[in-house]
């Protein structure tokens, strides 16, 4: 009996996914649990493990494809077995789709067939003429006509912006695109030779390396730029003295406990505290409304290798430390290796970002949309300060605060930020 | 200049062409002895004798076909049909013979007909008195067919008719008989297949023709104080159409609205839509827009007469609609 793979669905919010990658090809015998392929979402890449024995006899969704969850991907036979793909069975690409959405200028005739969404591009016919002759690729043109309509002037006013002064050809266009090469008003038309001895122009100079940005790292570069547009950051900067927060950590981590918590886990105690007391920074701005969330959930930022995630500890202020440690251990990990799950990676209402262990004493955050604020932390240095009017040295961490303006003023923002300096310079406080 | 009417325009032309060539005469039902419905043949029995200005039976087919063999045989007959309506009578008369001869014979012979007509909506004439048909004569190889808007061109394009050497149908429409304008005085010929730009524009052209030329310039008052400048043209010629006027202002304005009183269904605004969309497609920037009468027989109910016809209003809300 065959055993049919599908797109796994990853939680409550994910509706489709891309194989990135199959591992082993038609014909290898495979073992329950083995990694058969790599998937992503939107959020997340995710590793496909073998439900059972047998022999991968048919791969249906090729590198690259975007499928619906549930959508078949492949098989597994017994040795021997034969397996047959029924017509209704196989999934519907959506590849040519997604491929034509990221991809750069498309030739005009190209374009009037439909496109993403199934809708097409209406626009007139002059409009549509000087279009081609300029080679524009009209889905990026502002349509001002009656009933959606792309007419001549929506041209002109594209043409005068200077968006568009580059000829080149589709090929062209997209090469650029794939290796961040800015393209510039020419004579002649640019075509796909040109840009390959510009690349090997480079690459002579250079000898750099050019990766087409794709994947987690594509996601990433949106949601960094996405947020850093929509939402006028602003970073205050406040020091804590970690003698207490030291002396708690030494208490706790006493070997009758069986506990290692992180400095961390204890500022992730210590936030969810402080934002009780102030909901408008445990807020988003969602759709021209201000949503203040009911539950606390903290995402704590993780570094891979090549790439950043942020998996979300829920409810945090219902929690003790050492639930908090082992779910911020086991999320970090499996992180790591690629295993969390959608669901895991959202739904945050504020973010600890911690860069102390490499030496930073400062930086500016940028927020985890649609969260309003995040904390960076940073190292513990001993330092001289003045206590009661003596010169004397202690443990001494800065905290970065960046919050989005467009919610949260700076003197709401300094309040919260010394809450949280002074539970860490007094923990006790967490018990009033 | 002075202005005459409509109707003593045609009469001025008639009076300058029997005087000019007198080959030229005219035949129809009650035009000799009544001076014609409109007053547009008053006086001239008196002038050119009742030889040259013939009242006939009411017999449509005797008349036209009165009109062929006179041309055939040399005269140049002005055949009044007293109804535009009344030519589907002699209808073989018209689309058989006077269309076809000069073809079939190899050229060897022609027939320089005039088939005055007069068309459209007046005081509840009924769905059998008030039809614009120009559309028909259209769709037959071998006619011209003019359409004047005002006396100037009433008096030009007749002048024109009687002097062209092929059979031509005069459309004249009723109620403008009585419409004053300028007239030049003396010999005034309005070029036949040549539309005339009326109102320059960039934004829009509109092009109509016969009495609703009133309506499209009226329309293009109120779109100007909008700020639309609407190129107004008056087509008068249906047969052959001037592709030429009508290609180059669609170029410079890039949107298209035809307004005739004739039914809108496979009429000249169908023809001339199909035109521009044939050749003009990559200047076109928004619908081409057609309007004209509701598909119904015209009602003789006055109330009801009004609502099939296109109105200013519609003129102008089509414009906005396609400028956008």
């Amino acid at each position: 009996m065959a055993i049919e793979i599908q797109m796994p669905k990853l939680g409550l919010t994910m509706e489709e996914g891309t194989v990135v990658r199959w591992l082993k090809k038609e014909g290898d015998k495979v073992n329950a649990g083995e990694i058969l392929a790599e998937i992503t979402t939107d959020k997340i890449s995710h590793e496909l493990e073998a439900p059972g024995d047998g022999i991968l006899a048919k791969i249906i969704v090729g590198e690259g494809k975007t499928v619906p969850c549930q959508a078949l991907l492949a098989a597994l036979t017994s040795p021997g077995e034969k397996y047959e793909v029924s017509e209704d069975t196989a999934p519907e690409e959506k590849a040519a789709v997604s491929q034509a959405a990221t991809s750069g200028p498309v030739e005009c005739k190209t374009v009037a067939s439909p496109v993403a969404g199934g809708s097409r591009i209406k626009i007139s016919p002059i409009a549509k003429a000087l279009a081609k002759k300029g080679n524009i690729d009209i889905s990026l043109v502002n349509a001002t006509g009656p009933e959606g309509r792309i007419v001549l002037k929506d041209i002109e006013a594209y043409l005068a912006s200077g968006q568009s002064k580059v000829k080149a050809s589709p090929v062209a266009s997209k090469m650029a695109e794939e290796y961040s090469v800015q393209l510039e008003p020419s004579e002649s038309r640019i075509m796909k030779k040109d840009i390959e001895q510009l690349m090997n122009a480079k690459s002579a100079a250079l000898l750099a390396e050019r990766i087409p940005l794709r994947g987690i790292r594509k996601v990433i570069a949106e949601r960094m730029s996405q947020s850093w547009n929509i939402a006028p950051h602003v970073t205050i900067n406040m020091e804590a003295d970690m003698t207490e927060a030291m002396s708690l950590r030494e208490k706790i981590n006493q070997p009758k406990s069986g506990l290692k918590v992180s400095y961390t886990d204890i500022l992730t105690k210590l936030v969810a505290h402080a934002l009780t007391s102030f909901p408008t920074v445990n807020a988003s701005l969602i759709n021209g409304e201000i949503v203040k969330h009911s539950e606390i959930n903290l995402g704590i930022a993780v570094a891979l290798d090549d790439a950043l995630i942020v998996p979300v500890i829920k409810n945090v202020a219902s929690l003790g430390i050492g639930e908090i440690s082992a779910q911020i251990k086991d999320m970090a990990e499996r992180a790591r290796t690629n295993k969390l799950m959608p669901d895991e990676i959202s739904g945050g209402t504020f973010t600890i970002t911690n860069l102390g262990m490499y030496g930073v004493d400062s930086f500016t955050p940028i927020i985890n949309q649609p969260e309003s604020a995040i904390l960076g932390v940073n190292r513990i240095v001993e330092k001289p300060v003045v206590v009661k009017g003596a010169v004397v040295v202690r443990p001494m961490m800065n905290l970065s605060l960046s919050f989005d303006h467009r919610l949260i003023d700076g003197a709401l923002a300094a309040r919260f930020l010394g809450k949280v300096k002074e539970l860490l310079e007094n923990p006790a406080l967490l018990f009033v | 200049m002075r202005e005459i009417t409509f109707s003593e325009a045609t009469l001025e032309a008639m009076a300058e062409e029997m005087e000019r060539d007198e080959r030229v005469f005219v035949m129809g039902e009650d035009i000799a002895r009544q001076g014609g419905i409109f007053g547009q043949f008053k006086g001239l029995p008196a002038r050119f004798g009742t030889d040259r200005v013939k009242d006939t039976p009411i017999s449509e087919t005797a008349i036209v076909g009165a009109g062929v063999g006179a041309a055939l045989a040399g005269m140049r007959p002005v055949v009044d049909m007293h109804f535009a309506d009344f030519i589907g009578v002699a209808m073989d008369e018209v689309f058989n013979q006077m269309a076809k001869i000069r073809y079939m014979f190899g050229g060897q012979t022609t027939v320089p007909v005039v088939l005055r007509a007069p068309d459209g909506i007046i005081r509840s004439a009924a769905a059998q008195h008030s039809q614009c048909i120009e559309a028909w004569m259209l769709h037959i190889p071998g006619l011209k067919v003019v359409i004047p808007s005002n006396p100037a061109d009433a008096k030009g394009l007749l002048k024109a008719a009687i002097r062209d050497d092929n059979p031509v149908i005069y459309f004249e429409h009723k109620a403008l008989f009585a419409k004053k304008g300028p007239v030049p005085e003396g010999d005034h010929l309005t070029p036949i297949g040549k539309a005339n730009v009326v109102k320059e524009g960039t934004d829009v052209t509109i092009i109509s023709y016969s009495l609703t030329m009133a309506k499209a310039l009226n329309a293009a008052e109120k779109l100007a104080e909008e700020g639309l400048k609407a190129e107004v043209i008056d087509l008068r010629t249906i047969s052959p159409i001037d592709t030429e006027t009508i290609y180059k202002s669609v170029q410079k304005t890039n949107r298209l609205v035809i307004v005739h009183e004739a039914v809108k269904t496979g009429g000249v605004g169908a023809e001339i839509a199909s035109l521009v969309a044939e050749e003009m497609m990559d200047y076109l920037d928004a619908p081409i827009v057609r309007l004209g009468m509701k598909y119904v027989p015209i009602p003789f109910s006055p109330a009801l007469e009004s609502l099939v016809l296109p109105t200013v209003d519609d003129i102008v809300q089509s414009v906005k609609r396609i400028v956008g």
